[in-house]
C-alpha cells in the first residue's frame, strides 16, 4: 500500500531533478560545459517573482512572465560576457567560472532577501485528490503535467523546426554547421535563452513545494545525478534519469533508511560512472586529443 | 634574480616567519596558522588540479579523513597525535590512489562530479556514523602531545604549522622538478601524446591524486588543532570549491600561486568584511572578473620569482 | 633586535596568553566615553538566519541607547565580525575582537554549529561572552565562567518542555519523533525522548531528516504506520514547513508540534493554509507581531531603522531576542556601575534575578547557573494563518 503512495511521490520528485538534467544535458551538449551554477539561476529566477510581487506590488502572472523574461536576458549575459569569452581556456577555469556564477546568485540573493526561507505562490490551489488510499497533490500533477508538455514541446521542436534542426547539427559539429551558414554564436546563445527560460519554469514549480530560500538551488545536485544516470548527451535519459532517480531515492528511504537515501544519488552516480559511462541512453564518450 | 638572490630573499622570509611571535599579536599568529595549513591543502590541490589537470572536487573530503582519522585513530588505538597525523596521511593518499584510478575512465566534467559524489559520500559517513564520529554534534580534537609538551598554544601551533608548511612547500617544488613534475604537466597537456612515449597515464593521474588527498589530509589535521572541534559541516563540496576558487586567484599551477590562494582564503573576510552580507557576492564577482582577465591567476605577477633550486620547471 | 629585548617580547606576549585564569579585575575596551563591544555571528552561510537577526536588534539596541546618551555616561561602540557559519573562522573573529580591537565583552555568536567548537576559545579568553539565541546546551552545561546565555532556551530544556506539554498538558499517548540530523534536532529531540522515557513512555516512531533535504515521503509514511496521535518536528523553518505539509497530505490528522525555530512569522505562510492547528514552542510571551506595547514599539522602531529588512518581513525571532540580549547586557553594564570592570559586569549578570526586557522572558542568573531563560510557551497557528500563545508558561527543569 505504501509502496504505491512513494510511487506516486517519488514520480513528481524525480521530474523535479528531470527538469534541471534536462538543462544541464541541453547546455552541455551544445556548449560543452556543464553549469554547475544552473541550480542557483532557478533559485534567482524564483526570486525574482517574488521581488517583482512584494517590491513592485505586480500580479503574479506578470511576476511570472517578468522572470521568465529577465531570466533569459540573464541567461545570454552569462553567455556572452562570460562563458563566451572564456570557452578557449582550460576547462578547470570554465568549471570555476559557472560555480562562481553559482555562488554570485545565491549569495547575493541571502544579501538582498535575507537568509529566511520565502513563502511562495502556488500556481495552482492547493488540493488533495485521494486515488483509493493514495494521495496526490495538485502540486504533483502540475510538475509531470509541465514536464509533459516540455517533453514534448522540445522533441517537436528539434525534429520538426528548422530552427530546432540548426540547433542540433551545431552541436554535433561546430565547424560543418558553420560552414553551411549556420550562426554558431546564435545557436549557442538560443541554448541558454531556452535553458534559463527552462530555468524560471523549474522555479514555478519546485519553489512552492521546496520552500523557497537562497540554498534551494543545492537541489540540481540531484539533477547531475539524474543527467549521469541518463547518459550526458541524450536529452530522454536526462528525463528518464530524473524519474528513476526520484523512484529509486524515494523507496531506498523508505525500505532502507534516511541514510540510503542520501546517498543514493551519489552511489548512483559513482557507480554509473564505474560501470556504464555512457549511462542508460548516451553514446559513449570518446576522449578528444 | 639571480639564483643566489633568490635564496638569500627565501632565507630572509624565513627569518621574518621564524621571528613571528615577537612582533604579532596572538590574533595575527593565528591567522598565519591559518594561511600556513590551508596552504597545504591549496598546495596539495594544485598538484592534481594545477599541474595534472584533473578537476578535483573531493578536498575537502580529504581534509576531513585526514582531521578526523588522526583523531578517531589516536582515540580508539590510543596512539598519540604525532604518529596518528602522519599515518592517517598516508592511509588517505591511498584512497586518494584509488580515487585516481577510478577517474583513468572519465575526465573533465565528469570527472568533477564524480569528486563531488566521492565528497557527498565521505560527508554523509562523517555525518551518520554517530557512534564513530558523533554524527552532527561533531566531537572535540585530541590534543597533539609530543615528549610531554602539548601544542595548544597559539604560538606552538604558529611554528608547527609554519615550519610543516615550509617542509611541504620545499619538497613539492623539489618533487616537481623531477620526473614527476614533467609526468605531471605533460598528462595535463596530452594523455594520448604521453600515452605514445610509453608513460602510464593511469599510474600517474593517480599518483597526483594521491599526492593532493595526503596532503589535503595533512592541511586537514593540522588545522583540526587550532579549530579543537570537529563536525562534519566544516568539510563540504562548499568548501572544496572555495579551495578551488582561490588556487584559481592564486594561480593555479604553482605552488606560490597556492599559497596566494591560501593568503586570499583567510584574509578575505578581513578585506572584505566592510560589504558585510554581500560579501559572498562580491568574492564571486572577483573570481569572476580575474577569470576574464588573468586567467592563469595572480601568481603570473610574481613570475619573477625564481625557485631557489634553479629554473622552475615547465610552465 | 637584541635578544634581550627578543626575549622580553616573547616573554610579554607568552604572559598574555597563558593568562589561563579568567582576569576579570579590568577594564579592557573602556574607556571614559566608550565601552567597546564585539560581535561575532553568522552573516553569511547556512546559520545566516540567526546571525543576521541578533546583530540588527542588538545594533538597534546600542543605537537607540546611545541616542539617550549612553549608559553610566559612556556610550557602546560595536564591531562587528561575520563567522561565515565556519567553525575556524568564528574563533579567528573572536580572537581578532579579544586580542586586536581590545573589546570589553562579546556578544554572540549565532549558531550551534560555530559555537560549540568555539567553546573552548572563549573560555580561555576570560572575555565575558553573552548568547542571546542559539540554543545548544553544551554552551552552558557544564558552565564556563564568563559565557552565559538570555532569551532563549536551549535545546535540551527545550525537548522536556515539549514532553511535559504533550504529555501532561495535551494528554498524548502516541508520540512520534522527526528530527533534524544536525546536532540542534539532535539534542532537542533526544531530550523529549528523554523525558518521556522518565514519564514510563516510549515515542511510536523517531524519524530523522536533514536540514537540506525537500522530500520527506519516506519518514512520513512510516510515521503513518506508527499512528500517532501526536508529532514533534524538530528542526529549522524550510524543512518543518515541508514536513509538516507532507504529513497532512498524506492523510495524518495528529497534532504536530515544532520547535522554537518554526516560531518565526512568515512559517504559517510558508506551511500554508493545510498546516492550520500546528503548534510550536516560543520564548516570546508576545509575538514580534503582536500589538503588545513594548512589542509593537520595537517593532516599529526596527523597521525604520531598517526599512530593507522591514521588506523582508522582520523583525522576526532572531531579530528580537538580539534586541532583547542587548538590552540585558546593557542593564548588567549599567548595573556594574561607573566604575566598570569585566568582573563587576559579570557580577550584575550573575545577580539579575527576573530582570525583564518586557520583549523577551525573564532572566535568571547566579553564581552558578549561566542559563538565563528556563522557560517557554506553546502557540498555535490559527485558520486564518495568525498566531495565538497558549497561556501558561511551560517549566523545563
Amino acid at each position: 500500500m505504501d509502496i504505491l503512495q512513494l510511487i506516486a511521490n517519488g514520480i513528481p520528485a524525480g521530474v523535479m531533478y528531470s527538469l534541471v538534467a534536462l538543462c544541464i544535458v541541453l547546455i552541455h551538449n551544445g556548449t560543452n560545459v556543464v553549469h554547475f551554477g544552473y541550480g542557483d539561476q532557478i533559485t534567482f529566477a524564483a526570486y525574482l517573482v517574488v521581488i517583482t510581487q512584494t517590491l513592485f506590488g505586480a500580479p503574479l502572472w506578470l511576476a511570472i512572465a517578468s522572470s521568465v523574461v529577465i531570466s533569459a536576458l540573464f541567461g545570454l549575459f552569462i553567455y556572452l560576457a562570460i562563458l563566451a569569452p572564456i570557452r578557449k581556456t582550460p576547462l578547470l577555469v570554465q568549471v570555476i567560472a559557472t560555480l562562481a556564477i553559482g555562488t554570485a546568485l545565491r549569495e547575493g540573493m541571502r544579501a538582498f532577501m535575507g537568509p529566511d526561507p520565502w513563502p511562495f505562490p502556488a500556481l495552482v490551489a492547493p488540493r488533495i485528490f485521494n486515488l483509493g488510499g493514495v494521495f496526490i497533490t495538485s502540486a504533483n500533477v502540475a510538475a509531470v503535467a509541465i514536464a509533459v508538455i516540455i517533453t514534448v514541446a522540445l522533441f517537436v521542436f528539434f525534429k520538426v523546426s528548422k530552427y530546432g534542426q540548426a540547433i542540433i547539427a551545431a552541436c554535433e559539429n561546430a565547424k560543418g554547421a558553420s560552414i553551411v551558414g549556420i550562426s554558431v554564436t546564435k545557436v549557442f546563445a538560443s541554448i541558454w535563452i531556452v535553458a534559463s527560460v527552462l530555468a524560471a519554469v523549474s522555479a514555478i514549480l519546485m519553489a512552492p513545494v521546496v520552500t523557497l530560500s537562497p540554498d534551494m538551488g543545492l537541489i540540481a545536485i540531484k539533477g547531475f545525478c539524474a543527467a549521469v544516470l541518463g547518459g550526458f548527451t541524450s536529452l530522454p535519459g536526462a528525463i528518464v534519469g530524473g524519474i528513476l532517480l526520484g523512484l529509486i531515492e524515494t523507496t531506498a528511504g523508505y525500505y532502507i533508511s534516511t541514510a540510503a537515501k542520501d546517498v543514493v544519488a551519489y552511489g548512483v552516480l559513482i557507480a554509473v560512472v564505474i560501470f556504464m559511462p555512457q549511462g542508460l541512453f548516451g553514446k559513449a564518450q570518446l576522449k578528444k586529443v | 634574480m639571480s639564483r643566489s638572490q633568490s635564496i638569500a630573499l627565501w632565507c630572509v622570509i624565513a627569518a621574518v616567519l621564524l621571528a613571528g611571535p615577537a612582533y604579532m599579536s596572538t590574533h595575527i599568529m593565528l591567522l598565519m596558522a591559518l594561511i600556513a595549513t590551508t596552504s597545504i591543502i591549496t598546495i596539495g590541490l594544485s598538484i592534481v588540479t594545477g599541474l595534472a589537470g584533473q578537476i578535483s572536487l573531493a578536498q575537502a573530503a580529504f581534509c576531513g579523513l585526514g582531521a578526523y582519522g588522526a583523531t578517531l585513530l589516536s582515540v580508539h588505538a590510543g596512539v598519540p597525535m604525532w604518529l596518528t597525523i602522519p599515518v592517517t596521511a598516508v592511509v588517505v593518499a591511498i584512497i586518494g590512489y584509488g580515487v585516481g584510478v577510478m577517474s583513468l575512465r572519465v575526465e573533465g566534467h565528469y570527472l568533477a562530479l564524480v569528486t563531488l559524489a566521492f565528497g557527498g559520500i565521505i560527508n554523509l559517513g562523517l555525518l551518520h556514523l554517530t557512534d564513530l564520529t558523533g554524527g552532527a554534534v561533531g566531537r572535540p580534537v585530541q590534543p597533539l602531545s609530543i615528549f610531554g609538551f602539548t601544542f595548544g598554544s597559539p604560538v606552538s601551533l604558529y611554528y608547527l604549522s609554519i615550519i610543516v608548511a615550509g617542509a611541504v612547500l620545499f619538497g613539492v617544488s623539489n618533487l616537481l622538478l623531477s620526473r614527476w613534475g614533467r609526468a605531471f604537466h605533460g598528462v595535463r597537456l596530452s594523455e594520448i601524446a604521453c600515452k605514445s612515449l610509453g608513460m602510464d597515464v593511469r599510474r600517474v593521474k593517480a599518483i597526483a591524486f594521491a599526492m593532493s588527498a595526503g596532503l589535503g589530509a595533512l592541511g586537514g589535521a593540522l588545522q583540526s588543532l587550532q579549530t579543537t572541534y570537529l563536525d562534519p559541516a566544516q568539510f563540504t563540496v562548499l568548501g572544496s570549491v572555495s579551495y578551488l576558487s582561490v588556487l584559481v586567484i592564486g594561480g593555479l599551477r604553482s605552488q606560490l600561486g597556492a599559497v596566494i590562494g591560501a593568503v586570499i582564503f583567510v584574509m578575505a573576510p578581513e578585506l572584505l568584511g566592510g560589504f558585510k552580507t554581500y560579501m559572498g557576492l562580491m568574492f564571486a564577482i572577483v573570481l569572476l572578473a580575474i577569470i576574464r582577465i588573468a586567467p592563469s591567476g595572480l601568481e603570473f605577477l610574481l613570475k619573477s620569482l625564481r625557485s631557489p633550486f634553479g629554473k622552475k620547471a615547465v610552465s | 633586535m637584541r635578544t634581550s629585548t627578543v626575549a622580553k617580547a616573547a616573554a610579554f606576549v607568552a604572559f598574555g596568553l597563558w593568562g589561563a585564569n579568567p582576569v576579570f579585575a579590568d577594564s579592557t575596551g573602556v574607556t571614559d566615553s566608550t565601552i567597546k563591544i564585539g560581535f561575532v555571528g553568522s552573516m553569511t552561510g547556512p546559520a545566516a538566519i540567526w546571525g543576521s537577526g541578533n546583530m540588527a536588534g542588538a545594533t538597534l539596541a546600542f543605537e537607540e541607547l546611545n541616542a539617550a546618551g549612553g549608559v553610566n555616561g559612556r556610550k557602546i561602540e560595536f564591531i562587528t565580525v561575520d563567522d561565515e557559519t565556519s567553525a575556524p573562522k568564528g574563533i579567528a573573529g573572536f580572537n581578532r575582537l579579544v586580542q586586536s580591537d581590545k573589546v570589553f565583552a562579546v556578544f554572540g555568536p549565532s549558531s550551534s554549529a560555530v559555537g560549540v567548537p568555539m567553546k573552548a576559545t572563549m573560555a580561555s579568553s576570560g572575555v565575558p561572552v553573552l548568547i542571546p539565541s542559539f540554543s545548544s546546551p553544551l554552551m552552558t552545561e557544564p558552565p564556563a565562567p564568563n559565557i552565559f546565555r538570555v532569551g532563549a532556551i536551549n535545546d535540551r530544556m527545550q525537548g522536556r518542555g515539549i514532553a511535559n506539554y504533550l504529555v501532561n498538558t495535551d494528554k498524548r499517548t502516541k508520540i512520534a519523533i522527526l528530527r533534524q540530523s544536525d546536532e540542534y534536532g539532535a539534542t532537542g529531540a533526544g531530550a523529549v525522548g528523554d523525558r518521556l522515557k522518565e514519564l514510563k513512555m516510549a515515542p511510536v516512531a523517531n524519524e530523522v531528516f536533514n536540514a537540506a533535504d525537500t522530500d520527506f515521503t519516506s519518514q512520513v509514511l512510516r510515521v503513518r504506520s506508527a499512528n500517532p496521535d501526536a508529532i514533534v518536528v524538530y528542526g529549522y523553518p524550510a524543512p518543518s514547513a515541508i514536513i509538516t505539509r507532507q504529513l497532512r497530505e498524506v492523510g495524518i490528522k495528529a497534532e504536530i508540534i515544532g520547535s522554537s525555530a518554526t516560531s518565526n512569522q512568515n512559517y504559517p505562510e510558508l506551511v500554508g493554509k493545510i498546516g492550520a492547528g500546528t503548534k510550536f514552542v516560543t520564548t516570546l510571551e508576545h509575538q514580534p507581531e503582536s500589538d503588545f506595547p513594548a512589542i509593537k514599539k520595537f517593532r516599529e522602531a526596527f523597521q525604520k531603522r531598517f526599512p530593507d529588512l522591514a521588506r523582508q518581513g522582520r523583525p522576526a525571532l532572531g531579530d528580537t531576542l538580539g534586541y532583547a540580549g542587548a538590552l540585558t547586557m546593557i542593564e548588567a553594564i549599567r548595573q556594574a556601575g561607573k566604575d566598570l570592570t569585566r568582573e563587576g559586569y559579570v557580577k550584575a549578570l550573575e545577580s539579575m534575578d527576573g530582570y525583564e526586557t518586557g520583549i523577551s522572558m525573564p532572566t535568571h542568573l547566579s553564581a552558578t547557573n549561566r542559563e538565563g531563560n528556563t522557560k517557554m510557551y506553546i502557540a498555535v497557528i490559527k485558520d486564518d494563518l495568525t498566531r495565538e500563545v497558549l497561556p501558561g508558561a511551560i517549566e523545563t527543569k
